[in-house]
């Protein structure tokens, strides 16, 4: 569904990705874990189009590449981007967020169309559905991490790209938020989940890639890396 | 170089100044010529503002009006001898420049430019209203005849009496811009956070651009009722506010040459071409846009794109060669204030005691006691918004505690950056606040800014103490540069360093202000990793020369090689402390970390990757 | 006519003048919410737009419909020009990267529009008679004059502004605006094409205060230099309510405009400039994220 080859990245002067592929096949929870800084957001925004990358190639199904796309061509064609730290709209409705989330195809569907996705937007975070006409801002951090995700699937993606949802997030909070994108990953959404939370993420994923300095160090499957020492070690250095 | 640059500038001046001697039209001598004369003036004062200190002034038609009128009331009414009025106007002049720079304290752009705008009309409206002062909308004409020693410097001489004041206003201008105070000027433009952090007061520096500035222009309005012997409201309107940007810009800013070539154009400009008059407005705001757009540094910028093409590039600066003289300095170059050393190594120099913030209903920092000991490595570590840099703003004066304290040796500090900074705690930044623009070693003067304490005068008559001042703290600033390992790139501009150097640069410049603590923010982050083993080196090398530090990182291995203690924080609260194998073995930080609750997962040893491919770069 | 009745009426002009100025202000606002920049030319614009009105309608009292014809040709008119200031001042002043520079570039594009208005329709104060007629309305028989004109003023830019507001809570395009102005980045990850939104933006604001020229040039005569003040004192009504704040423009431009009513009328009409500017530069100096604005927690 989405492969990405040997992409590289520099922001100003920083080289943030050094060479990074990987795959997410259809209907699959594929996610990349790796510490702070280690280039896991690059790797989001430059797939959605907010940064440039230097070279490489995103391809969205057989052939739709995407890199040269402008960020709003890119939801349109099917990724939908859940940002780190949320950035839901703050002065706006629940409800209206949710609307924002299907700008893309608001004209196409037809209001009635999309008020249906809402209420299954609501089915699957009942919680938002008490708050909707509430104001995004007004939300607690979990609320907002719904809401976040509930707005990107509005646009009936083909992938949803997931920038660290436990961000900021008491535990308790980031069990929910878990339980729930496993519930998305049993309706058959395709998913690139980028985690600081290794083990929280592997739990969900079918598919792990550990990213280390802008560069994939190992992958493989889930079940494979929780029990892969090196993954830790990834984390708090080799000692 | 410098020696021939001086001759010729002074053949110059000497040579303008014989124009009136043998050139006699009088509109183009006396009207034109003055009036450049003291616009040059304006325009240079301005220039400390807009170019040196990055903000808009769109009201210095008021402290000009400011100035006029002072001298021409003085004159007419009082009948003071000129040179009074001179002295009361420029005095007037750096008093209302306060009142417009108090709001760039606080203000900048779009809404500094409308409160500058504000001052130029109220300005503007007691000219008109307050009659019995200014005699309103019919101007003053009662400027009395300037005769000194039985010649009358009414005509074309006029000029000799302002043009030696405009050479003087800009040779002050030069010594301003050459010393400390234009580079803090500079620095508080490029990073107010970064500048205030190596110890530029902004309240002071700011202000002082301004008034500066102001006072300048209200000099040069002194001089204007001369011109004419009339002045009148209309001429100070928010167009000639307009006009110096337009003069400042289209010449280049941060160049006396631009300042004066602008003005001169500007002014000659309707002269030049009878039709421009009626378009003269429409042409200026034109010119301004084409600048803007072609020349974004003028014609200097212009002159100096095509002098570097024919003309060989001088030796970057005879301070590169004076560096290889002194620069056996190397690690003495970090030299620690005298109070540092009193605490015995080991002993506790940083101490926070429930240290607390909240944004809102959010608590960055949560309660957090910490000690730093006197000599050693100290690492701050945690997941992403754990509150680390949070913890670092707190400590430098950035952010205001909620509640809890922070001790130097046991005293409590509190007080914006600057003070702290004089205090003896430097730092470095997440995202690099270097001041672009500037070279290296001057970024590094940026950081030696607490030594320099000779006063305005000092720098103005470039006295020896300044002069001495300056050669020291270039010698010393090139030593640190070394220390930290470029010292090949002295003389390139800070923007035009690899990442990686940028860095180092930011390590050099906190180490100008003698700290005793070194706060470093992700010294690593973005660096390859050859750099992060350069990085290493000079963290320890900073250690070793007596600085104690302390910093935030991600890079685990280089924190985990490095530390002496570290510490875990995680949502604003301290879940760990200890040396890097404690950390690396605790539970807590492995969970806040990896995620794992403890209970469900087999938590890997790490020492059982032996065989397995080395996963780090 | 008695105290109170003049006072009535002395505030009611106060209020008219503040609505004017409200309504510059809150175009303003709209561009500063969604690119962090704004046309310091805006008083220009207005001008342009009273010129508009002006070649339209000519001096005679207009028909309604002739009156409703020049609003909207200035509202295009506007538009038009807001497309030139994005392409001749914003854009390639953003490129420098310095707020000095888009500052300037606008302030210039204003001289220019200014001169070019002058030799065009010259220097004279032309007057225009607004669709109600010039005689003032007499209520309580006789007791209270109100200037038609003023109530028009009132009128117009009220409906003016609750119409965007409705747009921008009821319509999609409305609420891409409020998302652009809250996030860029989160709001072309809802695929919303933010440049093409901010040029909206730009359309709108400048369309506004064209379509001001045309309410207020009944009151003030119709000038080349009409705009100038009256576009600086709507920056000081922006930044008084808080340039982040919807509505707090009609606050602000209410203390304005009565302000300067009540001096004008017990001070001296000369200093009626005077006192926004001053509370200009006491709140910019206490509070300046404005009266109703929100402060920003900086991130460093």
């Amino acid at each position: 569904m989405l492969k990405v080859k040997d992409l590289h990245v520099s922001y100003g002067l920083v080289r943030a990705l050094q060479g990074v592929s990987l795959h997410v096949p259809d209907g699959k929870l594929v996610c990349v874990i790796g510490s702070n800084g280690a280039g896991k957001t690059t790797l989001l925004r430059t797939i959605s189009g907010l940064l440039k990358a230097q070279s490489g190639s995103v391809i969205l199904g057989d052939k739709n590449e995407l890199i040269g796309q402008k960020p709003h061509k890119i939801t349109r064609v099917g990724v939908a981007h859940c940002p780190e730290g949320r950035r839901v709209f703050p002065d706006q409705s629940v409800t209206d967020n949710l609307i924002l989330g299907a700008y893309t195809r608001l004209k196409e569907l037809g209001q009635a169309e999309v008020r249906r996705d809402i209420d299954k937007i609501f089915e699957i975070f009942p919680r938002l559905n008490e708050r909707r006409e509430q104001l995004a801002g007004t939300l607690s951090g979990g609320e907002q991490q719904m809401l976040a995700i509930g707005r990107a699937l509005m646009s009936r993606p083909q992938v949803l790209l997931l920038d660290e949802p436990s961000m900021g997030l008491a535990p308790i909070i980031i069990d929910e938020v878990f339980k729930r994108l496993s519930e998305l990953r049993a309706r058959g959404i395709t998913m690139l989940l980028v985690e600081q939370l290794a083990f929280r993420a592997l739990e969900v994923a079918d598919y792990g890639y550990v990213i280390e300095n802008g560069k994939i160090e190992i992958e493989g499957t889930a079940e494979s890396l929780k029990v892969d020492p090196r993954v830790k070690e990834a984390y708090l250095g080799g000692g | 170089m410098d020696f021939f640059r001086r001759f010729g500038v002074t053949l110059l001046v000497l040579g303008l100044a014989c124009i009136p001697l043998f050139y006699h039209n009088e509109y183009i001598v006396h009207s034109v010529l003055g009036k450049v004369c003291i616009y040059v003036i304006i325009v240079a004062g301005l220039d400390l503002v807009v170019g040196y200190s990055g903000d808009v002034s769109a009201g210095h038609a008021g402290l000009f009006a400011v100035g006029a009128y002072a001298s021409a009331i003085m004159m007419w009414k009082l009948h003071a001898p000129f040179p009074v009025c001179v002295i009361v106007a420029t005095i007037l002049g750096a008093l209302f420049g306060v009142i417009l720079g108090v709001p760039a304290l606080r203000l900048k752009g779009p809404y500094l430019a409308v409160s500058t705008i504000a001052f130029g009309i109220i300005i503007q409206t007691f000219m008109n209203e307050t009659v019995w002062l200014t005699k309103g909308s019919s101007g003053i004409r009662e400027i009395p005849r300037l005769n000194y020693f039985g010649i009358s410097f009414d005509g074309n001489y006029f000029l000799y009496i302002i043009f030696p004041f405009t050479v003087l206003a800009l040779l002050m201008k030069h010594g301003i811009v050459t010393s400390y105070w234009g580079r803090s000027f500079e620095a508080l433009k490029e990073s107010p956070i970064a500048a205030a952090c190596s110890g530029v007061s902004r309240f002071r520096f700011k202000l002082s651009a301004f008034v500066t500035s102001a006072a300048l222009t209200g000099f040069a309005g002194a001089f204007f009722p001369h011109v004419d012997k009339y002045i009148g409201p209309p001429t100070f309107s928010f167009e000639l506010s307009v006009s110096f940007l337009i003069m400042l810009i289209f010449g280049g800013t941060r160049s006396i040459l631009g300042n004066v070539l602008g003005t001169l154009f500007i002014i000659i400009l309707p002269d030049l071409f009878n039709f421009i008059n009626d378009w003269r407005l429409a042409i200026y705001g034109g010119l301004l846009l084409f600048t803007l757009y072609f020349l974004p540094r003028g014609v200097v910028g212009l002159l100096h794109t095509i002098g570097d093409r024919f003309i060989p590039k001088p030796l970057p600066g005879s301070a590169a060669i004076l560096a290889a003289e002194n620069l056996k300095a190397g690690i003495e170059a970090v030299k620690l204030r005298p109070e540092a050393l009193q605490t015995p190594i080991g002993d506790s120099l940083l101490e926070l005691k429930e240290l607390t913030i909240k944004f809102g209903g959010l608590t960055a920092v949560n309660k957090l006691d910490m000690v730093v000991k006197r000599g050693q490595i100290h690492a701050l570590i945690g997941p992403n918004g754990s509150g680390k840099s949070t913890t670092v703003n707190l400590i430098t004066g950035i952010y205001v505690p909620t509640s809890g304290e922070v001790l130097l040796r046991g005293n409590r500090i509190t007080g914006a950056p600057d003070r702290i900074s004089g205090l003896g705690i430097a730092r470095t930044f997440q995202n690099v606040a270097l001041f672009g623009d500037m070279t290296v070693v001057d970024n590094v003067m940026v950081g030696l800014h607490h030594s320099f304490k000779g006063g305005f005068l000092d720098i103005v008559l470039r006295t020896k103490r300044a002069k001495r001042e300056e050669s020291d703290a270039r010698v010393r600033a090139l030593a640190l540069v070394d220390f930290v390992g470029i010292g090949h790139l002295a003389e390139e501009r800070a923007k035009n360093l690899p990442y990686g150097k940028q860095r180092l640069l930011e390590i050099a410049r906190a180490l100008g202000s003698d700290p005793s603590l070194l706060l470093l923010d992700e010294p690593a982050a973005g660096l390859t990793s050859g750099e992060i083993g350069e990085m290493e080196a000079i963290i320890r090398k900073v250690r070793d020369a007596g600085v104690t530090v302390f910093l935030i990182e991600h890079h685990m291995d280089l924190v985990m090689a490095i530390s002496d203690e570290i510490t875990v924080l995680d949502f604003g609260q301290k879940i760990a402390q200890g040396t890097p194998a404690q950390i690396q073995a605790d539970d807590r930080v492995i969970n806040a970390y990896l995620g794992t609750s403890g209970t469900g997962h087999h938590i890997p040893a790490h020492d059982a990757a032996a065989g397995s491919p080395e996963p780090k770069p | 006519m008695n105290f109170s009745a003049e006072l009535v009426q002395l505030l009611f002009s106060g209020v008219a003048l503040g609505m004017v100025y409200a309504l510059i202000a809150f175009g303003y606002n709209i561009t500063f919410s969604t690119s962090r920049t704004l046309n310091f030319s805006q008083g220009d614009f207005l001008m342009l737009g009273a010129f508009v009105s002006l070649s339209i309608l000519g001096r005679k009292m207009p028909a309604w419909h002739w009156w409703v014809l020049a609003v909207l040709a200035a509202a295009v008119v506007g538009a038009f020009l807001a497309v030139i200031l994005q392409y001749v001042a914003i854009k390639p002043a953003l490129r420098t990267g310095s707020d000095v520079s888009w500052i300037l570039a606008t302030i210039s594009l204003g001289i220019v529009a200014r001169n070019v208005a002058e030799r065009v329709w010259g220097t004279d104060d032309y007057p225009i008679t607004s669709p109600f007629g010039r005689d003032p309305w007499e209520l309580f028989g006789g007791k209270l004059n109100i200037n038609p004109p003023e109530v028009m003023i009132i009128v117009a830019a009220a409906l003016v502004m609750v119409a965007f507001e409705l747009f921008r809570r009821k319509s999609l395009l409305g609420k891409a605006v409020t998302a652009v102005a809250a996030d860029k980045d989160a709001a072309s990850l809802m695929g919303i094409n933010v440049p093409v939104v901010i040029a909206f933006s730009f359309m709108v604001s400048c369309s506004i205060a064209a379509m001001g020229g045309v309410f207020v040039a009944p009151l003030t005569f119709v000038s080349s230099t009409m705009g100038a003040l009256l576009g600086v004192k709507a920056y000081a009504v922006s930044v008084i309510g808080g340039l982040n704040s919807g509505l707090g423009v009609i606050a602000g431009g209410l203390i304005l405009g009565l302000s300067e009513q009540l001096t004008a009328r017990y001070l001296s009409t000369g200093y009626k400039d005077t006192p926004g500017f001053v509370l200009l530069i006491v709140i910019l100096l206490v509070k300046p994220d404005g009266l109703f604005g929100k402060a920003a927690i900086k991130k460093v």
